[in-house]
């Protein structure tokens, strides 16, 4: 085992953890989520050379997974679909607490919003840090957030209003 | 804001197993990495095995066919070797590059007098890799490129092997029809059968061109492959196909991207050569 993969397995070994539950909130499904941060991971194996040396691996990677769930969410079979009988889906719980309503409330959002919530809120970055893992403006990051926790006060009272 | 800070952690809590074999991971890209240099290494391989048999190589003591090291000989001091992979080089375009019209012999050494090129390896990296890019420029107009080796460098950027005098550079070419991947290998021989191909001919420089296109891979892969030897013992092939370097089983597009006339044009540039 080279020092590289040895650098790259212990890296991984610290941070898979986190990614999984990071891409968990994007996607709200474990396998895909699996599926989101294998990409990244395989991606990061191919540059860790370089990416070693940055000062910040994480932005890196963590930058690697939105890109690979923006593009997933892009394919074809993602798209929604018009049907003649409208899906039965899970009841909404009422428990502001209960896991599966934060997680429905998530799903509902657009990507990028979600997106936006899940690192300012999940993984505690700056506005700045989100910009840059987003590859968007700080401007957009705040009308994001402000839109989506506006999104969210609509469906669930329990979230205070935003703080500016 | 705690509240929902919160309420993510709470969602995400107790996970379950992860599926992610890290071992597995690490295997599997090790395999890729190889398939991805396959398909440039098969379309070598298989005009320099026919050629084998034949050829008439100058080459200097120590090394063989093509360049490569032979079973007794030692391997010739080309220099110190390229910037590694990862590191980008400048990929301006030359004015000497797609616009020359001859192939004298410059600064490198000529194999009339018996030898492998001399350029050191990371002046002919650059050299040939701002070449390949205008080349690309000029012949490709409506496609974008991806390094596919060095995915951070601007433009495309050859690798040089760890063979002396060989490089080669593989980059994925987007259009309004999909993704596919090109693959070039450049080094040097003096004669090679070009029997393999379909189609050839010989350029009034006396280049030897030949060319195949091959639509009868499986689940729909088409195949161009190009090969150019040049009179001063430069050897040029281009591979292009309807696939990703990431992955080969999956059929990203229609057609491959560059056709034979695009890869001849970009094969015969006079830049690509090992003696500038």
């Amino acid at each position: 085992v080279s020092a590289d993969e040895a650098a790259y397995r212990e890296y991984v070994t610290h941070r898979i953890d986190g990614l999984r539950r990071t891409a968990f909130l994007l996607c709200g499904d474990w396998h895909t989520a699996d599926d989101l941060v294998s990409g990244a991971l395989v991606k990061l194996l191919r540059h860790w050379r370089r990416v070693s040396t940055m000062e910040s691996p994480d932005a890196y990677v963590r930058r690697m997974l939105l890109t690979g769930w923006l593009d997933e969410r892009r394919r074809p079979w993602r798209r929604e679909r018009a049907t003649a009988v409208p899906p039965d889906v899970e009841a909404r719980s009422e428990d502001p607490t209960d896991r599966m309503h934060i997680l429905a409330l998530l799903a509902e959002l657009p990507p990028r919003r979600r997106a936006v919530l899940v690192l300012r809120y999940f993984c505690d970055l700056s506005v700045v840090e989100t910009a840059e893992a987003l590859g968007c403006t700080e401007g957009t990051v705040k009308s994001q957030t402000a839109r989506a926790l506006e999104s969210l006060r609509a469906r669930l009272t329990a979230v205070p209003a935003m703080e500016d | 804001m705690e509240h929902l800070s919160e309420a993510l952690r709470t969602a995400v809590a107790d996970p379950p197993p992860t599926g992610i074999n890290l071992d597995r991971l690490i295997l599997g890209e090790r395999r890729a990495r190889q398939r991805r240099w396959f398909a440039g290494g098969v379309a070598a391989v298989a005009v320099l095995s026919t050629g084998v048999v034949t050829a008439v190589v100058r080459a200097p003591a120590g090394l063989g066919v093509g360049g490569l090291p032979s079973a007794t000989g030692t391997k010739t001091d080309l220099g110190p070797p390229a910037d590694p992979v990862g590191a980008c080089v400048a990929v301006r375009p030359t004015p000497t590059g797609s616009a020359r019209t001859d192939d004298k012999p410059g600064g490198g050494q000529p194999p009339e007098s018996g030898g492998a090129p001399t350029e050191p390896r990371a002046a002919a990296v650059t050299r040939l890799s701002a070449t390949l890019n205008a080349a690309v420029r000029l012949t490709m107009p409506n496609v974008s490129v991806t390094d596919d080796i060095h995915p951070d460098c601007e433009g495309i950027q050859f690798e040089p092997d760890v063979y002396p005098a060989l490089y080669y550079a593989s980059f994925e070419a987007r259009d309004m029809h999909g993704v596919g991947i090109v693959v070039l290998m450049i080094h040097h021989i003096q004669f090679v059968a070009m029997d393999s191909y379909g189609q050839r001919e010989t350029r009034p420089d006396g280049s030897q061109v030949g060319w195949n296109q091959d639509g009868s891979g499986s689940g729909g892969m088409q195949s161009t492959q190009v090969s150019v030897l040049r009179p001063d013992g430069t050897f040029v092939t281009a591979l292009s196909q309807n696939i990703t370097g990431a992955n080969y089983d999956v059929i990203t597009r229609p057609t491959a991207p560059a056709t034979a006339e695009q890869l001849i044009a970009i094969a015969a540039d006079p830049g690509l050569t090992l003696y500038p």
